[in-house]
């Protein structure tokens, strides 16, 4: 009976994670990746406030 | 590195503490910059100047660039908030969040985060030793 329980608890636990798994938005460079490359955006404060600069 | 698209109060609240941690990571050469993907340069320009010395923001860079973003970064177009964070061009960690998604539990974490991109003892123990040398 315990093990019924438990059986269930770990399906419901394992759609769960599935379920967010498959809500969870990319954005952007994934983890382990080396895609950082230059770009120059407008910058609005710091020493090239008013230029495009790279951050990078 | 953070992509945004709005201005709101809990981006705010995740500005102000990296910039925080921009001040107390200084030695560790961190740096910090939010860029907002907006078509209304102008109007963001000034938005954000006020931002800025509103809540004075001193070492996180504030800047503008294109609504889909840098060619290359893949930012989704229902990313509200996009944070990267990397060094040596490695990425560490990612957080990505559709509008209203972004609470103090997601900015806790981010923050909590910081820590993969310093640099480690063997690290600093290895950058003291070079300084030291020269």
């Amino acid at each position: 009976m315990a093990f019924r329980g438990l059986v269930g608890l770990s399906l419901v636990v394992a759609m769960g994670l599935t379920a967010y798994a498959a809500d969870a938005l990319k954005s952007g460079p994934e983890v382990g990746s080396n895609k950082i490359s230059a770009f120059h955006p407008l910058n609005v404060t710091g020493n090239a406030a008013g230029k495009p600069q790279c951050l990078v | 590195m953070i992509f945004a698209r709005e201005i709101s109060p809990t981006l705010t609240s995740l500005v102000k503490k990296i910039d925080a941690e921009t001040e107390k990571n200084k030695s560790a050469k961190m740096g910090s910059f939010v860029v907002f993907l907006s078509n209304d340069e102008k109007g963001m320009e000034e938005k954000l100047k006020s931002l800025a010395s509103k809540e004075g923001i001193k070492n996180t860079v504030l800047a503008i660039d294109n609504v889909a973003g840098p060619e290359g970064y893949n930012i989704a177009k229902d990313a509200e908030v996009t944070v990267v964070l990397y060094t040596k061009r490695n990425v560490k960690a990612n957080h990505a969040f559709r509008k209203g998604e972004l609470n103090d539990s997601a900015v806790s974490s981010i923050v909590k985060d910081v820590t993969k991109i310093l640099p480690d003892k063997d690290e600093k123990k290895g950058e003291a030793k070079k300084a030291a040398a020269k």
